[in-house]
C-alpha cells in the first residue's frame, strides 16, 4: 500500500502541529506517520509555513540555549575532584581476589529422611601493589590462605 | 551425596579503575557543571552537587558497563544525587503526572500569523544569553531539564527517560510544554524590552 496515492491516511492540521515537536527532533519513528505528514505537508499551504518556521524557531532556539547554557566548571572545582580521586587511587593500590564457594550436600538415612546442608565459604584476599604492603584478609576468617 | 562449585575472581584492580574513571568521566566536567547550574540555579550549589556527582559515580563505577553511554550514566547519578541532596532544600512544587498527560488532545494547535511568525523570529534573534537562562529558570523544573537535556545535550527521547527515570512519552510532554513555555516568556521579556516593535498573537 502506497499512502501517497488516494487513499492516503488523511490527517488533521491540528494532528501535523503537534507533531512537529517530534518531527524536528528526529524522533518520529513511525514511518506511516512520517509519510502522512509529508503528505499532509505537500497539500496543506498554512501547514507548510507553520512548518518551515517551526523548525527555523527550533534550530534557533537550540543555538540560543547552547549559546547561553555553556558555562565552564571554575578551575578550583576541577582541582578538588582531581584531588579527590588521587587521593583514593593512592589509597586503592591493590589487587582483589575474591574466592566464593559453595557446598551442598544431601543426606537421606535409613529411616528415608533427608538433610539438606548448604555451607557458603568467603574469602576475599587484598594484595598491595607495592610488594612491602601485602596483606592479606579473610572476611569471615573460614578459609585461610 | 555431594555437589561443590566454586568460583574464583580475579577483578579490575582498583587501582586501574580509578585510572579509567579519571581517563574517562573527567572529561565532562563542563558539561555536569552546565546542567548543575540548571538544577540548582546557583553556583556554589551547582559546584558541590558536581563534587558530589563525581564521588558517587565514582563509588559506584562497577556498576557501570563499559561500552554503554558513560555521559548519560554520568547524568543520571547527576540527576539523583540532585534529588536526594538539594531537591529537599530547595522545596519546588512538583509537577504532578496527571497534569502531563493528554497534552496531544487538550493542546489546540492552530497555524499563526506571518506578523507573528517574523516577530517572534525578530525577539529571538536580539536575545541576549541573560534572558535566555532567566526564562530557563523560570520554567518548572520538569520541563526546564527536558528541554536542557534535549536541545543543548543533544539527547534522544530514549536517553532523556533513562537519565531523568521516565516514560518517553513524558519526555515528549515535558519537552512540548517546556519549550511552549520558554518561547512565551522569551516573547514576554522581548516585549517588555521592546526587541519587537509589534506582535501579532495566533490567528
Amino acid at each position: 500500500m502506497s499512502i501517497f496515492h488516494d487513499g492516503a491516511i488523511e490527517i488533521s492540521c491540528v494532528d501535523v502541529l503537534n507533531s512537529f515537536v517530534i518531527f524536528f527532533d528526529g524522533e518520529l519513528e513511525d514511518v506511516a506517520s512520517r509519510a502522512a505528514i509529508s503528505h499532509h505537508l505537500d497539500s496543506c499551504l498554512p501547514c507548510r509555513a507553520e512548518a518551515a518556521h517551526e523548525e527555523a524557531i527550533h534550530t534557533m532556539m537550540r543555538d540560543l540555549l547552547s549559546r547561553s547554557c555553556c558555562e565552564s566548571a571554575p578551575q578550583d572545582l576541577h582541582d578538588s575532584i582531581a584531588e579527590s580521586l588521587a587521593g583514593m587511587r593512592r589509597g586503592a593500590g591493590e589487587i582483589v581476589t575474591e574466592f566464593r564457594m559453595t557446598e551442598i550436600s544431601i543426606q537421606v538415612d535409613e529411616f528415608g529422611s533427608i538433610e539438606h546442608r548448604e555451607i557458603t565459604i568467603e574469602s576475599t584476599q587484598i594484595e598491595s601493589i607495592h610488594p612491602e604492603h601485602t596483606e592479606s584478609e579473610n572476611i569471615d576468617g573460614e578459609l585461610d590462605k | 551425596m555431594g555437589e561443590m562449585t566454586s568460583t574464583e575472581i580475579v577483578r579490575e584492580s582498583a587501582a586501574d579503575r580509578t585510572l579509567r574513571f579519571e581517563r574517562d568521566a573527567l572529561a565532562f566536567t563542563n558539561q555536569l557543571y552546565a546542567a548543575a547550574l540548571r538544577y540548582t540555579k546557583n553556583p556554589d550549589d551547582a559546584r558541590d552537587l558536581v563534587q558530589d556527582t563525581y564521588l558517587k559515580a565514582f563509588a559506584s563505577f562497577h556498576q557501570f558497563e563499559p561500552g554503554t553511554n558513560l555521559k548519560a550514566w554520568l547524568y543520571r547519578v547527576l540527576t539523583t544525587t540532585f534529588i536526594n541532596n538539594y531537591r529537599k532544600k530547595q522545596r519546588q512544587p512538583m509537577i504532578s503526572n496527571a497534569e502531563l498527560e493528554d497534552w496531544q488532545i487538550a493542546e489546540a494547535a492552530s497555524h499563526t500569523s506571518d506578523q507573528g511568525k517574523s516577530a517572534e523570529v525578530e525577539a529571538l534573534e536580539k536575545m541576549p544569553d541573560s534572558d535566555v537562562k532567566r526564562a530557563l529558570q523560570e520554567i518548572p523544573e520538569e520541563f526546564r531539564m527536558a528541554v536542557y537535556f534535549s536541545d543543548v545535550e543533544g539527547f534522544s527521547y530514549k536517553e532523556i527517560a533513562e537519565i531523568l527515570d521516565i516514560p518517553t512519552g513524558t519526555v515528549m510532554s515535558r519537552l512540548h510544554r517546556g519549550r511552549k513555555q520558554l518561547r512565551a516568556l522569551l516573547m514576554d521579556y522581548a516585549k517588555d524590552r521592546g526587541y519587537v516593535s509589534s506582535v501579532g498573537g495566533e490567528s
